[in-house]
């Protein structure tokens, strides 16, 4: 490297910090995929964002391609430096900037080691639920930049559910944050297309977490099995009948033997064909339970017998050899490729035997390790990379699991990313015009390219410069008195072409479920037409065995959770008035109220969809399989969009087994005080509640005398509801906050739930009802409370408060509205539930600009809806 | 389980032998972690001209094997890393009074041991008179080739022989190894496991030992290493019986000779049959034997902390703290990563002394938060760098080997008998 260049990465970067030794810089030239290496040109180490920024700032003068990384364990070649790159390494940014267990947060630098914020996180009660096999090395960055995922991931989602905002640094070396310390905090959820982006679009230099509780007790099953299929059988069929333990993973005989002659050997069953490891958490005598379930299940579906881990001990040894799998199979393979695609449910047993045989017809050795609750297939295959033949017949073999995936209506990549491994395999899952927003994108946030070229798409993707930026004029807006016409197509090709016909036009437009012109929500800004999709209706398919279902997105969403429930299954959170909203409104504006706990909502529950961008254009985006890091993660974005980036036409949904109870407590307090130190306690303490809510005296609920009201949802089988409540009044009284009086409805649509959730009512009917909602974390909403007056709900759990009151009592100042709460603490987004939004204030609002402008250019579709300058 | 195929080859890159090296942890970059010092070691043995960065970074490697005990794949790190160091001893740039020194100290004086023992009077009066640390006052350590001499700085201001030992009984099953720098600055620590061993059915001792040959081995002296292995295992073969150590270090290299010897044909089966003999001290002990003793005098609150060449070498762990909690009266608690390398490694804390003092200054914050009042390790490198450390941070701990408490547990006793408190 040059002298002089070399003088000015000094200037930024402490000499140590920079590696430009031949040597140095060749031990930097890939990670744990091994096929592709190059090395860096050199190897930067920076220990700040401003010394990120500082470095991209030189990149982009200089016009060189920087890839970051993490620890170098991805399994998917993203780490691999693209031609002429700077490494940025992330190894020494790697402090915990703020962990508060109260609030169940935490602030991070990317470098830290997913295992170190275990261990910080283990002495308050917490952990953080992403848990990769690699997790004692690989760091936060590179979980976030890959999605990653892990065991426990079945009960808990992957490490996208897990964030809350993001310090990222862009193209043009500028610092940005995204999101806040709420989940989803933006509007656009920015900081879920980050997330497996593998490094393409931005460096993070931070990120905010969400810890979980640790689980109150633990039992891990082991069972062995005469055959491989026979497991994958089983384990359909366990989750088809509705059981959910915490973590289900299989381990093939190959696998097995591996980590039995290895350092991690753990007493694993030898004389088994395969073995399923499963794991059941929470309240002690739900695990009995489950456990006593579980047995029978396994017992009946031709588990040879079924064994538990006695100790703490064992258990651990299980996992670390569970975990050390991949590295154990270097005892018989001198070199591996894992494969990681993922499938519905249902085909698990015939995507694992048709893999086995793929690879077998290329005469090489296959084992796997899986995390089948997911359908997320591990097939590690081996191989000798010195080999041009077998180089040969592993690509052919790889190629062949993907076709395999795509065949299976699956993914090419579940958690370890495309890379630059698949790359050329992209097309399989994602056709030209679904690449198309996707290239959009990355040519809108990286319109040079320089963050990790090479990953993901085909190289004959690479952006052209301007090849996605339409540079048109702006359309005509139309004046205020125009009145807009109103459309409903009943076909999708004729929406498309309407959309066609009015980008020749120049015209706007505002998708809405509505049925009528009357019941269309207030406007948000001037359109010319609207178009409803309210005929657009129907479930295309519900795949009950994988517990998806895809439907059209005019469909009622009352209509879809009968249906859904007649089949036993739901989508497993509210919407306020459900009677009047369709599915696509639902999604389009992430709605779920008032129980946004866990993963409760569209956003967490959207797996793939179908969508028109602005000019007719139509487009895919995820699939069918619960975890998907093939390509950006659109679906993420587009849940609660509000219509503004694409207009979504079929949606597929994760449901999931109705629950045999479903209890809303509601206990009394009299003073405020105590309410709210209730609620935070069951906040911090409990293990995934499916609600903690809390509502002042002004709220009236029927027949109940008017209190501070602490609410708790709790779902799932008796034992477990029956446990979980239990559990939460003993803390409660414990702590010398036992409630003055509790009152329990089981009912999905009791009138309380109903008061709660339909809240704020419309003053009179026919008027449309004002509301506001505010974001922040557990400790500012609390810290609002004093200032907001009796008209309010807060969703302690999903981190929001609504509030209803007039327009104007919200903007101005005075003792009790939320005008004066927002100056109080500092609340950065007051984006309305309903009604006109207000987007300002956020930080990372340029960048979010960009996310729009990419997507809809001319800013064409729900005008007004994110008032960007 | 198959012999370990000595390749670098094994890797597979997983990576998950990163954290558990205590030099990555610190630095944070590939080459100071295993993986990228299996490549380094490839580059070196391909000649690679580049010499100075493989060279640095190999050299950084403390040697805690903590990384070839995690290693699912099976890497033969330690063997691998013998290889590499006898590659680098002969790239390296020495003068010819340095190498002469270095020669007089490890292939002389530590070869012999016995008589490495007759300076143990002087360096006891040194010690109580202060003057150590002399040589250092003069600035000698600052001439070419005397640098090593800071070493003084790790020799204990005191060194107690701890109460008489039980005579040895001919034809017991123990054969005692004595360790050749433990015996000349911890003799009270000897003379524990000598107490122990008799309780245990006895010992015994043979004369014609040599030095085990680990520093050599770690130096990449291996021939002088070999001599000495071949010269133990001669000695020992005249006696049945378990071979016994209370030194990690010495323990580990015993149980190696099997693989230093493999290809000479003369000896690799007499190799075999020695290594399989040796055992660690705490491998011979029986907790029962401790819980039936009176135990400690007084409640006494410990921390055991794992020499690298007794959990990573020997995979000894669990064994030496079911020993400490058989002992009635002891309280024993963890520090946070026990397992983590503290960076005496043989003659690293001379070689690399940032990083070691780095090492061991994170493992005193731990040890520290753990408010133990005696800090226990059964090596001797270990122990001289916790002695510094603990001196010179004025902590109130006294450091010692759990055979000295598990000694006095037998005799009921809490007069200190060794170790050294500072202050
Ligand atoms: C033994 C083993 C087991 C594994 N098990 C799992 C598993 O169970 N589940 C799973 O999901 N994965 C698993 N993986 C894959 C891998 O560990 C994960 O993908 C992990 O998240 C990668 O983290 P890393 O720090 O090593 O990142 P790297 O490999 O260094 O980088 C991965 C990607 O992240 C990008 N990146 C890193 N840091 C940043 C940053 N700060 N900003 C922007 N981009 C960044 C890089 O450019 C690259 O594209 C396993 C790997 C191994 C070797
Ligand atoms: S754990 Fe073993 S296989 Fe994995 S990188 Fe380290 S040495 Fe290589
Ligand atoms: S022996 Fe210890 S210091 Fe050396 S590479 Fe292995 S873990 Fe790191």
């Amino acid at each position: 490297m040059d002298r002089r260049l070399l003088s000015r990465l000094h200037a930024i970067l402490d000499p140590a910090d920079v590696l430009a030794g031949r040597v140095e810089r060749l031990l930097y030239d890939g990670d744990s995929q091994r096929l592709a290496r190059r090395t860096p040109e050199v190897v930067l180490l920076p220990r700040s964002a401003e010394q990120t920024a500082a470095v991209v700032r030189l990149a982009r003068e200089m016009g060189v391609p920087l890839t970051a990384r993490g620890a170098g364990t991805g399994l998917s070649g993203g780490a691999v430096p693209a031609q002429g790159s700077w490494v940025v390494s992330f190894t020494r940014m790697r402090r915990i900037l703020s962990l508060d267990p109260a609030a169940r947060q935490a602030w991070v630098e990317p470098g830290l080691v997913n295992r170190e914020l275990q261990e910080a996180a283990a002495p308050h009660g917490l952990r953080f639920a992403p848990d990769p096999s690699s997790q004692t090395v690989s760091t936060l960055g590179g979980n976030l930049a890959e999605n990653a995922g892990g065991p426990h991931c079945f009960r808990s989602g992957v490490t996208t559910q897990h964030l809350l905002g993001l310090e990222i640094v862009d193209d043009a070396g500028e610092i940005h944050h995204l999101g806040g310390d709420w989940p989803g905090g933006d509007p656009l959820d920015a900081v879920g297309l980050l997330a497996g982006s593998e490094g393409t679009l931005a460096l993070v230099t931070a990120m905010g977490l969400r810890l979980v509780p640790l689980p109150e007790a633990v039992a891990t099953l082991l069972a062995p099995f005469a055959g491989l299929e026979a497991a994958c059988a089983a384990v359909s069929e366990l989750l088809e009948a509705g059981l959910r333990p915490a973590a289900v993973e299989i381990l093939d005989a190959e696998a097995i033997r591996a980590v039995e002659a290895s350092v991690f050997h753990a007493g694993w069953p030898e004389n088994a064909e395969a073995v399923v490891l499963l794991e059941l958490e929470g309240p002690p005598a739900a695990v009995a339970a489950g456990r006593r379930t579980l047995r029978e299940h396994l017992g009946g579906h031709g588990a040879l017998r079924v064994e538990e881990a006695e100790s703490p001990e064992t258990r651990l040894l299980l996992w670390r050899g569970r975990k050390g799998a991949f590295g154990a199979l270097g005892r018989l393979y001198r070199d591996i490729s894992v494969q990681d695609i993922c499938v519905p449910i249902s085909r698990l047993p015939e995507a694992v035997r048709r893999v086995v045989e793929i690879v077998r017809a290329q005469d090489l050795p296959v084992a796997n390790t899986f995390h089948a609750g997911d359908g997320n297939l591990h097939p590690n295959i081996g191989y000798d990379r010195d080999d041009p033949d077998q180089r040969r017949r592993l690509h052919l073999a790889t190629e062949g699991i993907m076709r395999l995936a795509v065949e299976l209506g699956g993914t090419l990549s579940g958690e370890h990313g495309i890379g630059l491994e698949k790359s050329a395999w992209l097309p399989l899952a994602l056709s030209a015009a679904d690449r198309h927003p996707q290239l959009a994108l990355k040519a809108a946030l990286d319109p040079q390219g320089r963050f990790n070229p090479g990953k993901i798409f085909p190289a004959a993707d690479a952006p052209a410069p301007g090849r996605f930026l339409h540079v048109l004029e702006g359309p005509a807006r139309p004046t205020a008195e125009e009145d807009p016409r109103f459309h409903r197509p009943g076909r999708e090709g004729e929406l498309a072409e309407l959309l066609a016909d009015e980008a020749g036009r120049g015209r706007l437009l505002l998708a809405s479920g509505a049925r009528l012109r009357e019941e269309l929500p207030e406007l948000p800004g001037p359109v010319h037409d609207i178009v409803s999709l309210a005929s657009l209706q129907g479930i295309l398919e519900h795949a009950r065995a994988d517990f998806t279902v895809t439907v059209r997105a005019g469909t009622p969403w009352s209509e879809l959770q009968a249906a859904l429930a007649e089949a036993g299954q739901e989508l497993d959170w509210e919407v306020s008035f459900p009677d009047r909203r369709s599915v696509g409104g639902v999604v389009a504006s992430d709605e779920s109220w008032p129980f946004r706990a866990g993963q409760r909502s569209p956003r967490d529950r959207l797996l793939g969809l179908a969508g028109l961008l602005a000019h007719g254009e139509a487009f895919r985006a995820g699939g069918r399989v619960v975890k998907n890091v093939t390509g950006y993660d659109l679906p993420r974005l587009l849940a609660g969009s509000r219509g503004a980036l694409a207009v979504l036409t079929r949606l597929t949904l994760r449901t999931r087994p109705l629950p045999e109870v479903r209890r809303l407590l509601l206990l009394a307090y009299t003073d405020r005080e105590a309410a709210q130190a209730a609620a935070f306690r069951v906040y911090a303490e409990l293990d995934d509640p499916a609600g903690v809510i809390l509502a002042p005296p002004g709220l009236d609920l029927p027949g109940l005398p008017r209190a501070w009201r602490v609410g708790l949802r709790l779902e799932g089988d008796a034992v477990t509801v029956d446990a979980a409540d239990r559990g939460a009044r003993d803390r409660l009284s414990r702590a010398g906050l036992a409630p003055a009086e509790v009152a329990a409805e089981e009912d999905r649509a009791g009138p309380w739930l109903e008061t709660l959730r339909d809240f704020p009512r419309p003053p009179r009917p026919g008027q449309p009802r004002v509301l506001r909602e505010l974001r922040a974390g557990p400790r500012r909403l609390l810290d609002c409370l004093p200032y907001l007056g009796e008209r309010w709900v807060l969703d302690l759990a999903g981190l929001r408060l609504r509030l209803a009151g007039e327009d104007g009592d919200w903007l101005s100042p005075g003792p009790l509205t939320g005008g004066r709460a927002l100056e109080r603490c500092a609340v950065l987004n007051t984006q309305g539930a309903e009604g006109p939004s207000r987007f300002r204030g956020l930080a990372g609002r340029p960048w979010l600009e960009r996310v729009l402008h990419a997507m809809d250019p001319e800013g064409r579709l729900a005008p007004g809806r994110w008032l960007l300058g | 389980m198959a012999e370990p195929r000595f390749d670098t080859r094994e890797c597979v890159v997983c990576g998950l032998c990163l954290e558990v090296c205590p030099t990555y942890h610190l630095r944070r970059d590939e080459g100071s972690g295993p993986r990228g010092r299996l490549r380094l070691m490839d580059l070196l043995e391909a000649g690679d001209p580049d010499r100075g960065v493989w060279d640095r970074y190999l050299r950084e490697c403390v040697g805690c094997l903590a990384c070839q005990a995690c290693c699912p794949a099976g890497v033969p790190y330690g063997s691998l890393l013998d290889r590499a160091q006898v590659r680098l001893a002969a790239n390296r740039r020495a003068g010819p009074i340095a190498r002469r020194l270095e020669a007089w100290i490890l292939d002389g004086l530590l070869t012999r041991p016995a008589r490495l023992r007759r300076w143990r009077p002087l360096l006891a009066v040194l010690g109580v008179l202060r003057l150590l640390e002399l040589p250092l006052w003069l600035g000698l350590h600052r001439l070419p080739g005397l640098q090593w001499l800071v070493g003084l700085r790790w020799i204990p201001r005191r060194l107690p022989r701890g109460p008489a030992a039980p005579p040895p009984r001919p034809g017991a099953p123990h054969l005692f190894f004595p360790g050749c720098v433990s015996g000349l600055l911890h003799r009270a620590e000897e003379r524990a496991a000598l107490r122990l061993l008799d309780a245990h059915g006895g010992y015994d001792l043979i004369g014609g030992w040599a030095c085990c040959g680990a520093i050599h081995q770690h130096l990449g002296r291996a021939e002088v290493a070999r001599d000495l292995a071949r010269r133990n295992i001669a000695a020992f073969e005249t006696r049945p019986g378990l071979i016994v150590t209370q030194t990690a270090g010495c323990g580990a290299a015993l149980k190696e000779y099997a693989r230093w010897l493999a290809d000479d044909p003369a000896w690799a089966a007499r190799a075999r049959r020695f290594s399989e003999r040796v055992r660690d001290l705490s491998e011979v002990l029986d907790p029962a034997v401790l819980a039936a003793a009176p135990g400690l005098d007084r409640p006494r609150r410990v921390a055991y902390d794992d020499p690298c060449h007794a959990i990573h070498a020997q995979g000894i762990a669990a064994g030496p703290r079911a020993l400490l909690d058989a002992v009635a009266g002891l309280e024993r608690v963890e520090m946070d990563h026990p397992e983590r390398c503290c960076g005496a490694g043989g003659t690293y804390f001379l070689r690399q002394r940032a990083l070691s003092s780095a090492m061991i200054g994170e493992k005193l914050a731990e040890l520290r938060a753990t408010g133990a009042k005696e800090l226990l390790t059964a090596n001797t490198g270990c122990r001289l760098q916790w002695e510094k450390a603990v001196r010179e941070a004025d902590l109130p701990v006294a450091v010692r080997h759990p055979a000295e408490l598990w000694a006095e547990a037998l005799d009921g006793g809490g007069k200190r008998s060794g170790g050294e408190m500072s202050g």
